[in-house]
């Protein structure tokens, strides 16, 4: 039992500090192996848990990288959508698969071209080929593909191919206000209207832009103005309807129009924005600013009288009337016939710059503020001699957009005080419903000189130019306008700018509506005439019939009597078939 | 030394079971950050599928093609401003009696029924009534069952 161990007798006992000393490695040792084998056991425990445990969710999440925390591993959100005031999508983003190759792994790249020409019918197989053979891993061969696209690709098979999950805007509306709302490139980003201005905020993809559009106003407009485009023969047009009341768009078109999904297939023409970019000569229109100036700087003007036998003679050029009346006009017969010659002897009575400081005022002289960027900046003359403010009282010689032009007029019939025209819809404390907020506070005419407008405008429909437009049941008053445009050595007889710009119900203006044809050639129907109460005035009336009704505007009491009757003192009646309204 | 041996137990036992709390904290909260990422993507899928049927929705809804379908299948035009009325008083009474606009060139008096006609009870193949088209059914009706 003593000598059990075998090298027992070679056991030494060690004493003294070579004792110690040995313990002291032994404890050592021990304990670098225990660090070890502790070192061993977190590697194999950290192993499973990225192998077993977390690869399972690595696979279920889509390669989702291990550890990431859900806001760094979470795809950022896709852009905002943009609806109209009912809530209407007028552009969203989808998610949609795009196509790309890792050309290190094709093997036969004539082959997958010619399949993946058989499957995408958009690419050539030129451009294919020469996308596989292209040096690194990563090439885009076809973005925002369909899922039947998409199927087709995968029956190919090929391990070179892959997609890579995108977002495509839609617009659901189609070409019904792309001018407004704009398009985005492949990658999302804003290229034109409220999908350029608000870019960022869209993009962050968190709040729903709402504009003050709808739709169901902006359809009628539409149809509207394409259909007397069409009628005659115009090569563009615009318009808008607009709340005299809180300044919002329910409506803006300019056409032609374009499919928003494929800008890039537009022609240049359909592209612009005739609306807010284009700058007119406007013509007759600005008789609504001139006569206003007249009204407000000088009060009881109404039976002043305007010699129109003759055309007007100022230096080299000449003022004429379109149909000469050959007589003296009072101020309402000038507005309701149209007369250049005493639009022209009224911006005289006002002075050059009296007339310059209304129509700054009313905002002519500076670009529209508006939300989108495509605005137009008018076309002033410089220096402004007194020829111009005897045109500009017949909207010649200075050059604005329609959208400035509504706007202003509206800040006249609305009551006097200055409109802006906005395409975002205001919320919260914003909200206009019913005070009047958009209406600043900034007044341009006194609430006299509003109602005598309104009276004037009446009087345009009742008798005058834009008896087209006149809509039973709906009190509407309007301005015709028509417009020779600027060509070599002067201005074109051929080429006109024809508008009208209607208000209604006149008693208590609520709603404008504006359309203006480029262009237009004169029909049958309307024994060759091409002015603004021919072809725009009955556009105008058509769009107040059908708006009107859709947002429950209540008709006119018959009894009521028609608000023009008052200025009838004013209004000379030659014969049976009483003055003879002209453009 | 038996102090010393059995604190350093103690704090290796300390360490190991620290470490296994960590561990186990880090799995729970790695397993709630899988189950919340689970339901980030659901709710992702989720919403996604609403835009998609929101854009459907108001695809098929435009009111160009609105227009087109109202007039083409049910002959339904834009209203005017004359289907619009000015308030509540503008609205017709129903409840005036319709009363008819002429006196009519005769009165109808229905004559009495002179007796009452005791039936028997109908036996099963009776009350199973014959097919008679509705033409049939008004010409019979108001005579009675079994009368010339």
């Amino acid at each position: 039992m003593k000598n059990a161990f075998p090298f027992a007798r070679h056991v030494m006992k060690l004493v003294g500090s070579r004792r110690s000393a040995l313990e002291r490695a032994h404890g050592r040792l021990v304990l670098l192996g225990a660090f070890f084998a502790l070192a061993f056991i977190l590697i194999a425990a950290r192993l499973v848990d990225l192998t077993v445990i977390q690869g399972d969710a690595f696979r279920r999440d889509g390669g989702v990288e291990i550890g990431a925390t859900l806001a760094e591993s979470v795809d950022p959100l896709p852009r905002a959508n943009i609806v109209d005031r009912n809530g209407v999508l007028l552009a969203t983003s989808l998610e949609t698969p795009s196509l790309f190759v890792d050309p290190a792994l094709v093997r036969d790249p004539a082959a997958l071209a010619a399949a993946l020409v058989r499957a995408l019918p958009d690419v050539s197989y030129g451009d294919m080929l020469q996308r596989l053979q292209r040096k690194g891993r990563f090439v885009w061969l076809s973005r925002n593909l369909t899922p039947a696209e998409q199927y087709a690709v995968l029956e190919i098979g090929s391990p070179a191919l892959g997609f890579k999950t995108e977002y495509r805007r839609i617009y659901p509306q189609g070409d019904l206000a792309p001018h407004i709302v704009g398009y985005t490139d492949v990658d999302g980003r804003g290229l034109a209207g409220v999908e350029r201005s608000f870019d960022n905020l869209l993009a962050a993809g968190e709040k729903t832009l709402e504009l003050t559009l709808d739709v169901r106003v902006q359809h009628i407009l539409r149809r509207e103005l394409s259909a007397a485009a069409r009628t005659f023969s115009a090569t563009g047009g615009a318009g808008v309807v607009l709340d005299i009341e809180t300044g919002e768009l329910l409506a803006a078109v300019s056409w032609p129009d374009f499919d928003p999904h494929f800008p890039g297939t537009a022609d240049r023409t359909a592209l612009f924005n005739r609306l807010t970019l284009g700058v007119y000569e406007l013509g007759s229109t600005f008789k609504i600013f001139s006569t206003a100036a007249l009204l407000d700087t000088q009060r009881g003007s109404l039976g002043r009288q305007f010699d129109a036998r003759a055309p007007l003679q100022v230096g080299r050029f000449t003022i004429a009337d379109y149909h000469p009346e050959k007589r003296m006009l009072t101020v309402p017969e000038v507005f309701m016939v149209s007369s250049n010659i005493g639009a022209a002897l009224m911006g005289e009575a006002v002075g050059t710059e009296r007339l310059k400081a209304f129509y700054s005022d009313l905002g002519l002289f500076s670009p529209a503020r508006l939300e989108i960027g495509e605005v137009g900046a008018p076309l002033i003359p410089s220096p402004w001699r007194d020829i111009n403010t005897l045109t500009a009282s017949y909207g010649h010689g200075i050059a604005v957009s329609p959208l400035q032009m509504v706007a202003a007029a509206s800040s006249i019939v609305g009551g006097g005080t200055l409109v802006r025209p906005r395409l975002i819809l205001g919320r919260g404390a914003e909200v206009c419903d019913p005070a009047p907020c958009a209406k600043t506070a900034v007044r341009v005419v006194s609430p006299e000189t509003a109602h005598r407008m309104r009276q004037l405008l009446r009087l345009v429909v009742a008798q005058g130019t834009g008896k087209h437009a006149d809509v039973p049941g709906y009190m509407v008053g309007g301005k015709t306008g028509t417009a020779e445009q600027p060509a070599a050595g002067g201005y074109s007889r051929r080429h006109l700018i024809s508008s009208f710009v209607g208000f209604f119900p006149m008693d208590a203006p609520r709603y404008a509506v504006f359309i203006m044809l480029d262009g237009p050639h004169g029909t049958k129907e309307s024994f060759g005439y091409a002015t603004g109460g021919w072809v725009a005035a009955p556009a105008v009336g058509k769009v107040i019939a059908a708006m009107g009704a859709l947002l429950g505007i209540a008709p006119e009491n018959p009894a009521r009597g028609d608000m023009a009757e008052s200025l009838s003192q004013y209004v000379h009646v030659e014969g049976e078939s009483g003055v003879h309204a002209s453009e | 030394m038996k102090l010393l041996r059995l604190s350093v137990f103690l704090g290796v036992a300390a360490a190991v079971l620290s470490g296994v709390a960590l561990f186990w904290t880090s799995q729970a909260v790695r397993q709630d950050e899988v189950r919340l990422r689970a339901l980030y993507y659901a709710a992702l899928r989720e919403t996604q599928s609403i835009r998609v049927l929101q854009a459907e929705w108001d695809y098929l809804n435009r009111p160009a093609r609105l227009e087109t379908l109202a007039w083409e299948s049910l002959a339904m035009s834009a209203p005017t401003a004359g289907y619009v009325a000015a308030g509540v008083a503008a609205l017709p009474d129903p409840f005036v009696p319709m009363l008819p606009t002429r006196k009519p060139a005769f009165v109808y008096v229905a004559k009495q029924a002179s007796a009452v006609v005791p039936v028997s009870a109908p036996t099963a193949a009776e009350t199973i009534a014959p097919e008679r088209d509705f033409q049939d059914l008004l010409d019979h009706l108001g005579r009675t069952e079994g009368a010339p």
